[in-house]
């Protein structure tokens, strides 16, 4: 009885013990799992860039965008690599948050299989076709697609699943198609379970996908920091355009993907750190489709968005 | 009445000290919306047919769940509370295959029973199932051998103690198993209608999640835990009924 209560104890410690708590001046960072748009935050954290600054940095995994902003209003991380659509989301929903970089535009695509008998979006009425999850950038992208194909969204059977699981449901035949992120989409092709039907550049060029967001917290208290990271943010940025050999070797390491395959993602996404005026203007049209969609109430403005003064 | 008013204290309490907390903004919206606000999401889902949808699809995904777990488990545990050889047969198994988490069974229960449905039902029938049949075995072992020795003594075969003693002895345990499988199926819709599916409260509870609208989780919330009372309320009122030797 004794043994048993102290081993008790034991496991407990382990618990209380291994349970992340960040010492105070440790920047807290919330990113995707498996989602290739991070990849600057990637290359970052691989090449000592955040320590040669002295910035100690904690990287936490989560699965859909929405978690990441809800989290960092809780107070539970500083920043964020996330979607546009979830940041706007939380912006209209009076979260204090604001967007303080760019991270890529394009790098979605949507995946078929590879005896599909799909060969233009008209032949996807009728049929099953999956997105991450409601309000991500994924589904703004199918609703942009179909209406400019002038397709209702509800003559196709549009549904959620966790991104993990659509490969074996393309596989066994349960789904027709889905529309994700990288590596996802060009992972399908290398892997020989399913083609790419269309990359978001084809539906929609240039368009604007991931962000860096910041809790006001955190931007008022820890201004320089926020200067700091997001200077880091952009030399690794340059570091993947301009040196796409190493960018590859180190990710494919990272995500544990082959490097051919590593090679062809990157080339399908546009990695950018400080959003131009295209940029801008193109996430306000993703708030107007937001609204058409009933996802936000509001017609958000470029600064209840924004905020870009601590970019280098 | 004087029951009905005791239960209400704590509930009302909640209401009063959650409201005071969200309308002073020491809690802001955004982390606990407030009980206007979840009544505006209420309001606004009412509109669409959407919640009674959404309600009708868990309910007939739990019940079916339950049914087919409760038509293999009470069987199975009668036999395996009654026969040594059948407990020592499953035993191991069943050990081992209960503390698996319902979620675990996710991508198995896509590739095996497709989107939809079928799924759901397989995800809540797994939660339920183990509850059900557990507390039949425990209500199987716990009869009082008396009961059973003087059946023996008075003639009666294996069968007519089967379905004359042991069945009905065991019923309090049984419709306990039920009771708990209930709590537990209904626990297991978001898990359940996280395959793909397109209705129920666990997809409205995750959908308004993706949608950061704080206000519709807590309505599907509610809901779940409104319809878990009266079906833990309806069981026991049948228990008391039909089962007049259960001592409840």
């Amino acid at each position: 009885m004794f043994t048993a209560l102290c081993l008790l104890v034991l496991i407990m410690g382990y618990g209380v013990y291994s349970h992340d708590s960040a010492p105070k001046d440790t920047v807290r960072i919330g990113y995707l799992a498996n989602d290739q748009h991070s990849a600057a935050l990637a290359i970052a954290n691989a090449k000592g860039m955040f320590e040669s600054e002295g910035i100690t940095v904690e990287l936490q995994q989560f699965n859909v965008g929405a978690d990441i902003v809800i989290a960092m209003a809780a107070g539970q991380i500083d920043m964020g690599y996330v979607g546009t659509a979830p940041a706007t989301m939380a912006i209209d929903k009076g979260m204090p948050v604001k967007v303080v970089a760019a991270v890529n535009e394009e790098g979605s695509g949507i995946v078929i299989a590879p005896n599909s008998t799909i060969n233009n979006v008209t032949d996807f009425e009728g049929h099953t076709l999956v997105m991450p999850s409601r309000g991500s950038i994924q589904d703004i992208l199918l609703h942009y697609l179909l209406q400019q194909k002038n397709i209702s969204p509800q003559s196709i059977d549009i549904r959620e699943m966790q991104t993990s699981l659509m490969p074996e449901a393309l596989q066994s035949g349960r789904v027709d198609g889905y529309i994700v992120w990288e590596p996802y989409v060009t992972q399908a092709s290398s892997d020989g379970y399913g083609k790419t039907f269309m990359y978001s550049g084809e539906i929609w060029k240039n368009h604007p996908c991931c962000v860096i967001v910041a809790g006001n917290d955190f931007m008022q208290n820890h201004p320089d920091t926020l200067k700091k990271i997001l200077k880091i943010h952009q030399n690794a940025t340059d570091y993947i355009n301009s040196n796409r050999d190493d960018a590859v070797s180190i990710l494919s390491k990272q995500y544990k993907i082959d490097v051919n395959t590593e090679r062809e993602v990157l080339s399908h996404i546009k990695f950018v750190a400080v959003p131009d005026e295209d940029f801008i203007n193109k996430d306000l049209k993703i708030v107007s489709i937001q609204r058409q969609l009933g996802y936000v109430g509001h017609n958000l403005t470029r600064n209840e968005i924004f905020d870009l003064r601590y970019l280098p | 009445m004087r029951k009905t008013l005791t239960a209400i204290i704590i509930p009302v309490l909640i209401i009063i000290g959650w409201s005071l907390l969200t309308s002073f903004n020491i809690i802001p919206e955004y982390i606990l919306p407030s009980p206007s606000e979840v009544l505006n999401s209420f309001l606004g889902f009412l509109g669409t047919n959407e919640l009674l949808i959404d309600t009708l699809a868990t309910l007939s995904r739990v019940i079916t769940g339950l049914i087919i777990a409760a038509a293999i488990a009470i069987p199975l545990g009668i036999i395996i509370g009654w026969s040594k050889k059948a407990e020592g047969l499953s035993n191991l198994t069943i050990q081992v295959l209960r503390p698996i988490p319902p979620l675990a069974w996710i991508p198995f229960a896509m590739l095996w029973f497709g989107l939809g449905f079928e799924s759901a039902v397989f995800i809540i029938f797994i939660g339920t199932f183990f509850p059900v049949l557990i507390n039949t075995i425990d209500g199987v072992k716990r009869i009082n051998k008396v009961f059973v020795e003087s059946a023996y003594t008075l003639g009666a075969s294996q069968s007519q103690i089967l379905t004359n003693v042991v069945m009905p002895a065991s019923l309090p345990s049984i419709f306990t198993g039920l009771r708990v499988g209930i709590g537990i199926g209904l626990m297991c819709t978001v898990a359940a209608e996280m395959i793909a599916v397109k209705s129920g409260l666990g997809y409205l509870i995750m959908e308004s999640m993706n949608l950061i609208d704080t206000g519709g989780v807590i309505v599907g919330m509610l809901i779940i835990g409104i319809i878990g009372f009266l079906m833990d309320y309806s069981f026991r009122k049948a228990e008391k009924k039909y089962v007049l030797w259960s001592g409840n």
